[in-house]
C-alpha cells in the first residue's frame, strides 16, 4: 500500500541517516502538525506532539507497516493518538464541540491546491449525513468516548453509538465507490 | 441463548466506537477480546478500522515553524545515540545507594500498588504485564516496574510525587558501559502511574529515572529517583 518513496525513506531511517529524517518532516510535518492541532487547544502543545511524533519514528522506523498504510497515514495516526493521549490527561487541552465542529464546516468547503487525498476525503465526509459526521468529528478529533459525546450532543448512548456506526459504515461506502471509479 | 445473544449485540455495538479510539478504558478488553473469537464481528472491525484510519488523511496542512526539523534531531541524537560525555556516565554509577535502605517501604508500597492498580487500572493488560513480570525499579519513597509490552514498555509507578514546576522525570535504559539511552519524558498524575514508552526495555540490562528540565535532556543530569541497579 506504501510508495517505494515511503520505503526509501523508512530504509533510510533504519540506517540512522538524518537527511532521510529531515526529507520525512519535508513531507509530512505540516499535516503531522496539522493533526495535532486539530486535535489541541493548544498551538505550543501542538508543536511538542508532532515533535514526539517524529520522533518515535526515528526511535523506532520498524514500527511502520507499509502493508498496513501509507507513511503519511501513519505518522497522522501516531500524532491524533499522542494528542489524544493528552487531551485526556489535560481538561485544558480539549478543544470546545463548537471548535471542532467549526473545523468540520472549514473543511468541507471546496478544495484549496494540492493535497489530492485530502480532498477526497474531505468529499468522503461531506456525504455522511450530517449528525453522523458530528459524532464521528467529536470522537475521532476531539477525543471524546461515545459516552462523551452522547452527553455533549444531548442523545442517548444507544444513539450515539449507532450514529458512530452508521457513519463509519457510510464513509466505507463512498471510500469503495470512489475506488470503483478509479478502476 | 438469549442471553448470549444480548451480549454479542451489546459488544459488537461497541466496535465502531472501538475503531475511532473512543471507546472507555474499561470497556477496551472485553471488546478487544470478544473481536477475536467472534468472525462476524472481526469483519465489522477490519471495515470500521479502514475507514476511521482514513480520517487521518482529512486535515490541512499548516506551516512547520522554522527549526522544526532541527529541533527534532537535536532530540533525536540526544535520545538514539547518546551522550559521549564519560563524566555525565559516571552519575549513573552511583545510583544504587539511593535505594538500599528503603527496601521495606518499597516491598510495602508495591504490595499496595498491586492491589489498587488491579482495582484502577483493570482495561491495562500491559500494566498489569510490567507488575507481575517486570523488573523492579527502587527509589527512596517510590518503586516501579518495568516491562516490554508489545512494540514499547510499560512503566508502572508507585510514591513518586509530580514533578516540580519546569521539571520533568526522564526514563534512561542502561546496556554495559554504553552511554545511558532515553526512553522519554514523563510527569506522574495519579498514584500508581502508567507510563507508555515507545522503546523497548529488551536488551537493556537497567534503568533509571531522574529528574530533569521539562524538555527532558540529551543525557541524565539530574537527581536519581529510581533505578534497578
Amino acid at each position: 500500500m506504501s510508495s517505494s518513496v515511503d520505503l526509501d525513506l523508512v530504509e533510510g531511517l533504519l540506517a540512522r541517516d538524518e537527511d532521510r529524517l529531515r526529507e520525512v518532516i519535508a513531507l509530512y510535518g505540516g499535516v503531522v502538525l496539522g493533526m495535532a492541532r486539530r486535535v489541541l487547544a493548544e498551538g505550543g502543545m501542538a508543536e511538542e506532539v508532532a515533535q514526539d511524533t517524529f520522533l518515535a519514528l526515528w526511535r523506532r522506523p520498524g514500527a511502520f507497516n507499509p502493508e498496513r498504510g501509507t507513511l503519511k497515514s501513519f505518522l497522522v495516526t501516531v500524532a491524533r493518538n499522542k494528542a489524544i493521549d493528552l487531551v485526556r490527561k489535560q481538561e485544558s487541552l480539549r478543544r470546545t464541540k463548537d471548535q471542532l465542529l467549526a473545523d468540520l464546516r472549514t473543511s468541507v468547503q471546496p478544495p484549496g491546491a494540492g493535497l489530492e487525498n485530502t480532498e477526497e476525503l474531505k468529499g468522503s465526509l461531506k456525504q455522511i449525513p450530517a449528525q453522523q459526521r458530528e459524532a464521528i468529528v467529536l470522537a475521532y478529533f476531539g477525543g471524546r468516548t461515545y459516552r462523551e459525546v452522547a452527553e455533549e450532543l444531548g442523545i442517548p448512548e444507544g444513539t450515539a453509538k449507532t450514529r458512530l456506526r452508521d457513519g463509519l459504515r457510510r464513509l466505507k461506502e463512498v471510500m469503495t465507490s470512489g475506488d470503483d471509479r478509479d478502476e | 441463548m438469549i442471553a448470549m445473544n444480548d451480549e454479542h449485540d451489546r459488544l459488537r455495538s461497541l466496535i465502531a466506537p472501538y475503531a475511532l479510539g473512543a471507546l472507555p478504558e474499561d470497556e477496551i478488553r472485553f471488546v478487544r477480546a470478544h473481536i477475536l473469537e467472534c468472525e462476524d464481528c472481526m469483519a465489522d472491525a477490519d471495515a470500521y478500522f479502514e475507514a476511521a484510519t482514513s480520517l487521518s488523511t482529512a486535515v490541512e496542512e499548516v506551516p512547520v515553524p522554522a527549526g522544526f526539523a532541527d529541533r527534532v534531531l537535536d532530540l533525536a541524537r540526544g535520545s538514539a545515540q547518546g551522550p559521549a560525555s564519560a563524566p555525565r556516565r559516571r552519575t549513573w554509577r552511583s545510583v544504587p545507594a539511593l535505594a538500599i535502605g528503603a527496601l521495606a517501604v518499597t516491598a510495602l508500597l508495591l504490595a499496595g500498588m498491586v492491589i489498587d492498580t488491579r482495582r484502577a487500572l483493570d482495561r491495562s493488560e500491559n500494566a498489569f504485564a510490567a507488575i507481575l513480570i517486570g523488573e523492579e525499579l527502587r527509589g527512596e519513597d517510590a518503586v516501579g516496574r518495568l516491562a516490554s509490552t508489545g512494540e514499547g514498555s510499560t512503566l508502572v509507578i508507585a510514591g513518586l510525587p509530580e514533578a516540580a514546576e519546569g521539571r520533568s522525570y526522564q526514563l534512561w535504559f542502561l546496556r554495559g558501559d554504553d552511554a545511558p539511552v532515553s526512553a522519554g519524558v514523563f510527569d506522574v498524575s495519579a498514584d500508581p502511574t502508567v507510563i507508555d514508552i515507545d522503546l523497548r526495555f529488551e536488551g537493556y540490562s537497567g534503568a533509571a529515572v531522574s529528574i530533569e528540565p521539562e524538555d527532558g535532556s540529551t543525557e541524565p543530569t539530574g537527581a536519581i529517583v529510581l533505578s534497578n541497579a
